[in-house]
This record gives C-alpha cells, sequence and structure tokens, in this order.
C-alpha cells in the first residue's frame, strides 16, 4: 500500500493554496488557503455552511476540489490522490466505528490494512486503547460502549495508524456538557504528547479557544481570519469576526476623521473614539463597526467624564448573574450594552457606560482586511 | 520510480480495478435483466407469431388472440383462478392488517409467531403440498377441493402480505394514537381515521401480492386441486401434453403477464413510496 | 391474535410435523399401520428416489452458486455505486416484479427455441459454427439449470440488495479514510455486513428450486427427474410413506442448511448491527 507525505522534515506539513468546491450552483468554497506547520493544534471555526466540513474533507481525500492551486501533505502533491492513499485520518462526528468488529479489531483495523502482522496490531491498539484512557475495552463490542467511549474509540483507531496530520470533524458535538470539557483537555494533552498535528472543526467558539494555538474562521466558504485566538477575540477583522467571536459590544457608525492609528466616528449623532485595526485604512464617510469586550466597559454616574473616554447614558440595566461574575445589561438610546462587573446593579437606576478609546478596536463592515495585515483586499494586489 | 510516481502508479492501478469491475457488475446485471426478462418479451412476439411451435417468430398476425374467443376452453380455469385470487386476496388484506399493526409492538411473543409464519418462506411448495395433502386428506379424510387451494394460497400468500403490512406499520408513529385519544376519540375512530389511512398503502399491497400469488400458483396446487382445475393448472396441463392450445397458451399468458406485472409495479410503488409529508 | 396463531399452528405447522410422524409408519394403501419403522427411508435409498433427492440438490446448488456469482456484483453497484435513486428504483422493481408472474409460460417459450429445430441450432449452423444441430440444447441437465435461472434470480437478488442498501455510507467512508483500499473495504466492510441477505439470498433461492418441478418437466423431459415430479409420482401412486419420508428429508436438508448458515453468521461476528439487519 503506497502512502503518500513524510518527505520532508522542515516546512509546513500541510500547503492548500486557493481551494474551491462548487456543489452545482452552490459555492461551499472559495479559493480558501492554508497553511499549517508541524505540531500545531488548528482549529477550523465557523457557523453551518461555512464551508470549514468542506474544507476538512478536501484535506481528507474524502472530497474532490471543483479547482486547487496546491495540496501538499508533508512536502508532497496529493492532488488526485484519495483518502486511503494518505496519511491522514480521520475521527467523524459519526464515529464511523464498524458495528461487525470489536473495539479492539476496529482500532486494528488500520493496521490489517496497511499489512501489519497480528502480534503486532494487537500490541499498537493495546497502546492506543492505554492512550484514550480504556485499557481493558479490547473485547468490547460497539454497542455495548456509550458515547464518550465510542469517540474515544474513534480516536484511538485514527491515531494508532500514526498519521502526519489528524482531522477531527466536531468530534465532541454529540457529547453532554461535562463530557465535553474532559475531551477538550484529553485532546490538548494528547496532542501535546505525540506532538501530532491536529486540525479540529468546530462551531463552538469556546472550543477553539480552550484547545488551539491557531484558529482559522470561516465564513460563506471563505476564510475571514487566520491568527491566535487572543488575535481574533482582540482586533476582529470584521464585523463577522466580532459577533462570532462573542464581543459584546459592537456599534456600527461612520468615520469622521483619523489621527495616526485613532479614529474619530459618529454612531447616530454620538461621538466615539477607537484605534483602527492593523492594516484597515478607511475612506472618509466609510460604514465602519466598533467593538468593546464588556470586560472593559465601566459603569459611573452622570457626574464624571474625561477626555478619552467613550460614554454613552443608560436609563435601566438588567443584571444577570454568571457565576463568577454578573453580565450587566444596559439600555441606551444606541441598544444593549454589556458591561462585566463583579456586582449587580439596581434596575431602575441610570448611569453612564465608559470605557477607553484604547480598549476598542474599529474595524471594516463591508469588507475584509487581508490576512497578513497588509493591505485591504481589493487594492493594488 | 520516485515514491510520487510509484504513489501514483498505485492509485492509478486502484482506479483501473474499480472501472472493469463495475463495468462486469453492470454486464452481469444486464445479463440477470435478460435471463429474466427474455423470456417474457418472447412470449409475447411469439404470441403474435403464425408459427409459434417453431420458436422463430414469423410474420406477425393476431390470429392467436382472436382464436382465444373462439376456442374458451381457458375460460373456466380463469374464474375459478380469478375467484380463488380474490378470496385469497380479501383473506390476506384483513388478517394482514389485523395481526401487522400489532406485531412491532408485542415484543418477544411476536417475534415467536412472527418467525413461525414466515418459516413457510423455506419450505418448497411441493413439500408443502405433500404435506398438507397427506395430513387433511389422509389422515383426517377431508377430501381436497376448493377450500385446500384457498388455504394452500393464503399459506403461500400471508408471509408476504404481512410482511407488507409491517413494513408500513413499523414507520407508523403510535404516538399519534395519544394524540387522538388525548383529543377524545374513541377506538374505533382512532383507527379509521388515523391508522387506516396510513396503512393502507401496506394493506392494499397486501392484497395485490395475495392476488397475484394466488393467482399464478403452481405447486402448492398440483397437490391440493381436488379435481378443481386453476390456469396455471390448465395452462401446465396443456403446455406438459405438447397439445394445440400451446399458442393460445402463449397469448393468455401474455395478457396475464402483463395485467401481473401492472399490479406488481402498483403495490411496489405503494410500498417504498416515501411520505413527504 | 392468539386466536390466529394457534390456528396457524395447527393448520400449518402442524401438517409439517405430523408429516415427519407418518414416514415413520408402516403404511398401506388402505391406512397406517402403527409400528415405527425406517421401511419407507430404506425404499427412498433402494429405489432411484435418492438419486433424485441427490441430483436435484446438485442442481439447485449449482444453480444457486450461479445465481449468487450475477447477483452479488450488480447489487453491490446497485446499492452503492449508482447515484441517482430513480434508476436504481426502476432498475430494482424490473428485478423484483417478475417473482410474482408465473412460471409455465415462461419457460415453456424455451421449448421451441431450445429444440433441434429452433432458432437457436438454425441459427448456429446457418452461420457455420455447427454442422447437426445440437441435441443438448434442450431435455438435458444443461437446459434445466438454464431454465432455472431467470425465475429465480429475483430471490437471490432481492434480499442481498436490501442489507445492502442498509449498509452505512458513513461507514464505507470511514474505512477509505484510515486507509482501505475498495477491495479491502469490500471484503472487511460490505461482505461481513451485509452477510444476513446473502445468506437468506441463497436460502430464498435454493429451497424454492428444490421444489421446482415445471422446469424440470419442461426442459428436462424424461431424461431430468427432480424432486418435484418424483414427489407428485408417489402421491399418485398412493406411496404415502415414501412421500412423507421425502418430505422429511427435505426438511432435515433444508434444516441443515439454515444450521451450516448460521454457524457462519457467527463465526463472523454477531452484534446489533447484524441481528437488526436480520430482522428486517
Amino acid at each position: 500500500m503506497a502512502f503518500g507525505g513524510a518527505h520532508s522534515n522542515s516546512g509546513p506539513i500541510l500547503v492548500v493554496r486557493s481551494a474551491t468546491r462548487r456543489f452545482g450552483p452552490v459555492v461551499a468554497l472559495e479559493n480558501a488557503s492554508l497553511s499549517v506547520d508541524r505540531r500545531e493544534f488548528v482549529t477550523l471555526l465557523g457557523p453551518s455552511g461555512s464551508g470549514k466540513t468542506t474544507l476538512l474533507r478536501i484535506i481528507a481525500g474524502l472530497d474532490e476540489p471543483s479547482s486547487i492551486v496546491e495540496l501538499s501533505i508533508g512536502g508532497a502533491d496529493m492532488r488526485g490522490i484519495p483518502a486511503n492513499h494518505r496519511n491522514v485520518a480521520t475521527v467523524f462526528q459519526h464515529y464511523g466505528l464498524f458495528p461487525h468488529m470489536s473495539v479492539g479489531k476496529n482500532i486494528e483495523f488500520g493496521l490489517l490494512v496497511r499489512g501489519r502482522p497480528a502480534d503486532e496490531r494487537r500490541r499498537r491498539a493495546r497502546e492506543a486503547l492505554e492512550l484514550v484512557r480504556l485499557p481493558d475495552m479490547f473485547d468490547r463490542r460497539i454497542h455495548q460502549l456509550s458515547g464518550g467511549e465510542r469517540q474515544r474509540v474513534a480516536l484511538a483507531r485514527a491515531l494508532v495508524t500514526e498519521p502526519e496530520i489528524l482531522l477531527l470533524d466536531e468530534p465532541l458535538g454529540a457529547l453532554d456538557e461535562r463530557l465535553r470539557r474532559e475531551m477538550q483537555v484529553e485532546l490538548l494533552r494528547l496532542q501535546q504528547k505525540l506532538g501530532t498535528t491536529f486540525i479540529l472543526v468546530t462551531h463552538s467558539q469556546e472550543e477553539a479557544l480552550t484547545m488551539s494555538s491557531r484558529v482559522v474562521l470561516m465564513n460563506h466558504g471563505r476564510i475571514v481570519q487566520d491568527g491566535r485566538p487572543q488575535e481574533l477575540f482582540e482586533q476582529p477583522r470584521s464585523k463577522f469576526v466580532a459577533n462570532f467571536m462573542g464581543i459584546e459590544n459592537v456599534l456600527v457608525g461612520r468615520v469622521a476623521s483619523i489621527e495616526a492609528r485613532t479614529v474619530n466616528l459618529v454612531v447616530n449623532d454620538r461621538q466615539f473614539t477607537g484605534q483602527l485595526l492593523t492594516g484597515f485604512t478607511p475612506a472618509p464617510q466609510e460604514p465602519v463597526f466598533i467593538a468593546t469586550r464588556a470586560e472593559r466597559v465601566d459603569i459611573g454616574n452622570g457626574s464624571s467624564s474625561s477626555r478619552g473616554l467613550n460614554s454613552i447614558a443608560f436609563t435601566s440595566s438588567l443584571s444577570v448573574y454568571k457565576g463568577t461574575h454578573y453580565d450587566i445589561e444596559l439600555s441606551t438610546p444606541l441598544g444593549t450594552l454589556v458591561s462585566r462587573q463583579p456586582k449587580p446593579l439596581q434596575a431602575q437606576e441610570g448611569g453612564v457606560a465608559l470605557w477607553s478609546s484604547d480598549d476598542c478596536v474599529v474595524g471594516p463592515i463591508d469588507r475584509e482586511i487581508d490576512l497578513k495585515g497588509c493591505r485591504p483586499q481589493g487594492r493594488n494586489e | 520510480m520516485t515514491a510520487s510516481e510509484q504513489l501514483r502508479a498505485a492509485v492509478e492501478r486502484e482506479r483501473m480495478i474499480l472501472r472493469w469491475s463495475t463495468a462486469v457488475a453492470v454486464i452481469l446485471g444486464c445479463v440477470g435483466i435478460i435471463l429474466i426478462y427474455g423470456p417474457i418479451v418472447w412470449l409475447a412476439l411469439m404470441s403474435i407469431s403464425e408459427q409459434p411451435l417453431t420458436g422463430k417468430p414469423g410474420p406477425f398476425t393476431t390470429i392467436w388472440y382472436v382464436k382465444l374467443f373462439t376456442d374458451m376452453r381457458w375460460f373456466d380455469p380463469l374464474m375459478v383462478s380469478l375467484a380463488i385470487a380474490s378470496t385469497v386476496s380479501v383473506l390476506c388484506m384483513f388478517t394482514a392488517a389485523a395481526i401487522g399493526r400489532v406485531l412491532p409492538h408485542v415484543g418477544a411473543v411476536g417475534l415467536v409467531i412472527l418467525s413461525m409464519i414466515l418459516i413457510v418462506l423455506f419450505m418448497p411448495g411441493v413439500m408443502l403440498g405433500v404435506d398438507f395433502i397427506i395430513f387433511y386428506r389422509i389422515l383426517l379424510g377431508i377430501r381436497t377441493g376448493v377450500w385446500s387451494l384457498i388455504l394452500a394460497h393464503f399459506v403461500w400468500a400471508f408471509p408476504f402480505a404481512l410482511l407488507s403490512v409491517i413494513i408500513v406499520a413499523s414507520r407508523f408513529d403510535t404516538r399519534l394514537l395519544e394524540v387522538a385519544r388525548d383529543l377524545g376519540a374513541g377506538r374505533w375512530r382512532c383507527f379509521r381515521s388515523i391508522e387506516l389511512p396510513l396503512l393502507l398503502p401496506g394493506i392494499l399491497s397486501a392484497g395485490f401480492f395475495g392476488f397475484l400469488l394466488s393467482l399464478n400458483e403452481l405447486p402448492r396446487s398440483i397437490f391440493l386441486r381436488g379435481g378443481i382445475t386453476t390456469l396455471p393448472l390448465f395452462e401446465w396441463a396443456e403446455a406438459a401434453s405438447h397439445s394445440t392450445m400451446v399458442p393460445l397458451i402463449y397469448g393468455l399468458s401474455t395478457l396475464i403477464t402483463l395485467g401481473s406485472l401492472v399490479l406488481t409495479v402498483l403495490a411496489l410503488s405503494l410500498l417504498f413510496k416515501r411520505e413527504t409529508a | 391474535m392468539t386466536t390466529f396463531a394457534g390456528l396457524w399452528f395447527i393448520g400449518v405447522i402442524l401438517p409439517v410435523l405430523g408429516v415427519v410422524v407418518v414416514s415413520l409408519l408402516r403404511m398401506t394403501a388402505e391406512g397406517g399401520d402403527p409400528a415405527l419403522t425406517l421401511d419407507a427411508y430404506r425404499e427412498i435409498l433402494l429405489t432411484g428416489r435418492w438419486e433424485v433427492t441427490a441430483r436435484t440438490i446438485r442442481i439447485a446448488a449449482t444453480v444457486t452458486l450461479i445465481l449468487l456469482v450475477i447477483s452479488f456484483p450488480f447489487a453491490l453497484w446497485l446499492a452503492k455505486g449508482l447515484r441517482s435513486t430513480t434508476i436504481k428504483l426502476v432498475i430494482w422493481t424490473l428485478l423484483t416484479a417478475p417473482f410474482f408472474l408465473s412460471d409455465t409460460a415462461r419457460v415453456i417459450v424455451w421449448r421451441p427455441v431450445l429444440g433441434l429445430m429452433g432458432p437457436i441450432n438454425s441459427g448456429l449452423m446457418t452461420l457455420g459454427f455447427i454442422e447437426r444441430p445440437l441435441p443438448w440444447l434442450l431435455f438435458s441437465e444443461s437446459s434445466v439449470h438454464f431454465g432455472l435461472l431467470g425465475p429465480f434470480l429475483p430471490n437471490m437478488i432481492w434480499p442481498i440488495f436490501l442489507s445492502m442498501t442498509l449498509i452505512d455510507d458513513d461507514l464505507l467512508e470511514a474505512s477509505k479514510d484510515i486507509g482501505a483500499s475498495p477491495l479491502q473495504t469490500l471484503w472487511y466492510v460490505i461482505v461481513p455486513l451485509s452477510l444476513p441477505g446473502i445468506t437468506a439470498g441463497i436460502v430464498f433461492t435454493f429451497v424454492p428450486i428444490l421444489g421446482d418441478d415445471v422446469v424440470a418437466k419442461v426442459l428436462g423431459g424424461q431424461r431430468v427427474l427432480m424432486l418435484g415430479g418424483a414427489m407428485l409420482d408417489l402421491i399418485n401412486a398412493l406411496n404415502y410413506a415414501v412421500a412423507a419420508a421425502m418430505s422429511t428429508l427435505i426438511l432435515v436438508i433444508i434444516a441443515g442448511l439454515q444450521l451450516i448458515l448460521v454457524m457462519v453468521l457467527r463465526t463472523v461476528g454477531g452484534n446489533g448491527s447484524l441481528v437488526q439487519g436480520l430482522k428486517r
């Protein structure tokens, strides 16, 4: 059985350039490009229909792109090579465990089709079971396992073949809350122990933040932002990113004036000031968004006001208990803003929401900033 | 060859194997379809040929169909078959409906009963024929007649009828009945307005299958005819004796075959129509 | 429902069991002599009846095998290779519908065709492939084999196709992803999971062929005697004990076949999925 991959020991382990996938009139993936280094834990994040699973399947070899410029794994060109010849394994959302085989035989399967002898298969399968903490399950039947156990068997089955890249398609989706948290930590531990490159697909930004060192956010078939979780959270490159990453306070306004990297904008006749995102140079009067996280919003009474602070009055509030803090929803003329406070507020009390212009970012609405942070798209490429 | 070239060669080899296997599969399928439909088409062809007994499709003529109306010896057997088939069909529909709707919900006992019913599918027609005639005629001393034919046909057709209803009944959501009961409907009402319409495709198919299987049944009928002649028995006797009726049989059979095919397609489409509600 | 079950048992199951008992009795034309004996079975072995049984089993097995070879790849292609569901349904209906048709007429057509003066022989002679008409085209074992193929093909392909359709496509994808070639997926995943259907197809084909007498008589004539014809002769000769014995013999053979198949199923692995497949 010929397998591709593992040719060079330096350089990225995965390079995808300009992958497009059409299903009739629907464009599931458009010009997606991705480069992953060894030992990275990358998450493909996005809402349903964003193309993340399509991209994963193209990497796995289960789907052929409509057009692609480059697809190499471990330095070897994988275009046109089907999944069974790629040194890449997938953990499916449905697990895909063979019902007519025991747990052990399921895990051995990858080695069986590679022609490994029986004793080696058994040894490595048992090791894999130890790895996923299911040491006594070798002879169990699949239907006897719980959801969490099945998922770990699927993981073991994929890992035992020592793939160059492990792909995970929403593996934690079917698990309950507590199990999901446990498995998130497990996966992280495994990845660091084995050093295998992991690419995970999920729609939960919380999951992405927990596990990966790098998040690739996708929407409508295109890659919208690609970077460290902190970057997406603090420097969202578009309104979609800001909303998806859960930034609570996002307002839309128009550019009034720019000084260096600070911009003054107008939202419904009110003035706000914020930091321009790197690589973003808006045109005059361009519609932009301004985003601030709830932690950065303070509450003051009407009297205090100082330069450099954005402020807006609110008339009433709703304090929501979140266990470690309170999320205070403030009713302002511009809509509901959220402030995170250690103590709740009196509902009928009015006040002022305040935040520093250093603590909010301003970005484009109708277009996206180039991923490398150099130039906005559509300008002298 | 470099590793990459080796890889591509292996992939290409795999593709070729897949392509050839698919071709073989499709060819075998065509062979199968020809094996099944060849005779039927040929039969139709022969029924409109002048010299069917030579095996060659001669000049085309409808003379044999015309002769069907002059030599009417086939009429009585046909009527007998239709009568028996209708009876069996009705019996199948009612029994299958009564049992089929209950069976999926009765658990282990249901499984036992189901296997008892399905076991007759694994008994060759002649065996059942012999068994029945020994049991009823010899041991119990009851003379065979129409009733024995109906019994034999029913036993043969019932498993299929039951399966039809079960297929449809297993898709049936019993919660619908709970909702109806909740809204105040009585038991008969529940059955008539909710269950019956949903089970109807299965019940109708059961009826069709019962009718068809009885109409075309031969091996069991041979033993249990009791002096009665059904249409298949008639055709069988005439064919075996190389009589002059044979060309007429061609025409008759073609008609029955076409009718049966239409009914079968109808029944199958009823069974497997996906409700899009 | 219990009344029905009771009736079914008395009316259907009992005769079959009762016949086993009958076969062990000494019977004469008038009635039964309640002394247990294996006379009936001895008579089967002594007269040519065992030969008939053996021949029938042999022919049935051969035809079943041929039909399996034809059906398996095509069922696989139909279930997993074909994308369009409408074509799939059409072909499948085509294959299933003839099950409900009468055997007689379809078989009769072959007689003149395969005959010495028939179109096949004439055609081959005209084309120069043979000098004299082939006698074995009709009234031979070959013709009986051939005639059995068409009528029983639906029996074989129906259960196989059904069980293959039930195989989750996700499993096939997982198999491919982990590195299995199409052939390996076929052998390790598809065949085991469709085994219930394959065995059902084998039984559903083999057993009815055992009971066939139409094809044997029409295409085999006097030279190829099969079980069905033999049984009819016995009944007509009022030789009930021997008929009962032959019936019991068939029952034993079928039961034996079932046992073998169940054991095959067991070794491949029993679990939820297989049981589900059997239930449907």
